[in-house]
């Protein structure tokens, strides 16, 4: 089925999705930003972000503020590429 | 069919996108702290309640019909000036202190790319109004100011309303039309400016509060 190709695997978790989609639009963006956005807890966020870094979609800074360790996220070009094909995958199965 | 979660995921992505690039944090009740501000000044000046560094009072409709003497018109324009000006500025300061503090407890760091874009969708018509209007009153047009400033903020809500609250485009069109209204009745400049800057914000300030803030 056309469309289906596009999808990635990656993106099956509603967590993975949503963090793309924040990155997609922004420039490096904080660790607390992002849980505020998605509602998420602790810990909860930091196993999706890692698979995503393993796969190159995202890059990971991690520096200080003063004393306060601060995390921040980008997407990478082969994670955009990614996202929009996914998208445009959806969007092919929608409109079916 | 797996379509229904294809389009969740979707409207997922777009709901995300949105707020994650729009700039939200302004606070309610400095909002409205900006509009009574707005209107305590407009009043002293509508007013004049004998806060006339001068003892001259002159009332608005003199000063813009220009029918008092000369030298306490530019007396009473300067006061004017610097009552409108320390308005803009203590609203400014009030919104950006607030903001940040919000924003320091949603963890977001307030410069970010859609608080520039924000800011700067707004100020460049507001600042061109702002040069407009110093113009207006260099030519003696005194009456045109008060509908120009509506008119300009009018403007710059519309288009910074693409990365903001999507409710400013409302307050927007609303300044507009009460800037050309008050073009109109030039006498009535500064009803028209309580009106917009005063009860527009108040009004404003109050929805951003329950619908947001409350959260």
């Amino acid at each position: 089925m056309e469309g289906f190709n596009l999808l990635n695997k990656a993106f099956d978790s509603r967590v993975r999705l949503g963090l793309m989609s924040i990155l997609s639009v922004n420039e490096w963006i904080s660790y607390k930003e992002v849980k505020n956005l998605l509602d998420l807890t602790d810990g909860n966020l930091a196993s999706h972000v890692q698979a995503l870094e393993k796969i190159n979609f995202l890059e990971i800074k991690k520096q200080f503020i003063g004393k306060k360790p601060l995390t921040t996220y980008r997407i990478t070009t082969i994670g955009k590429n990614a996202f929009k094909d996914h998208i445009s995958g959806l969007e092919k199965l929608i409109n079916k | 069919m797996k379509n229904s979660k294809h389009e969740e995921d979707i409207g997922l992505i777009k709901d995300l996108m949105e707020k994650s690039s729009k700039f939200s944090n302004l606070s309610g009740i400095a909002v409205i702290a900006t509009g009574f501000l707005a209107i305590v000044g407009a009043s002293l000046i509508y007013f004049d309640i004998g806060i006339s560094i001068s003892e001259i009072h002159i009332s608005y409709a003199e000063l813009i019909n220009q029918t008092a003497n000369p030298d306490s018109l530019l007396i009473k324009l300067k006061l004017l000036i610097s009552i409108a000006s320390l308005i803009l500025l203590s609203s400014l300061v009030l919104l950006y202190v607030t903001a940040k503090i919000k924003s320091g407890k949603e963890g977001i760091k307030l410069f970010n790319s859609t608080f520039s874009r924000t800011l700067k969708s707004l100020f460049v018509p507001l600042f061109s109004g702002g040069v407009f209007c110093l113009f207006l009153l260099y030519h003696h047009m005194y009456g045109l100011v008060a509908p120009a400033t509506l008119i300009f903020y009018g403007l710059g809500l519309v288009s910074a309303s693409k990365y903001s609250y999507s409710e400013l485009e409302f307050l927007g069109y609303f300044e507009l039309v009460l800037g050309i209204l008050a073009s109109y009745y030039m006498g009535s400049g500064l009803l028209f400016w309580i009106i917009g800057f005063g009860l527009g914000h108040i009004i404003f300030g109050l929805f951003i509060h329950f619908k947001y803030d409350q959260k």
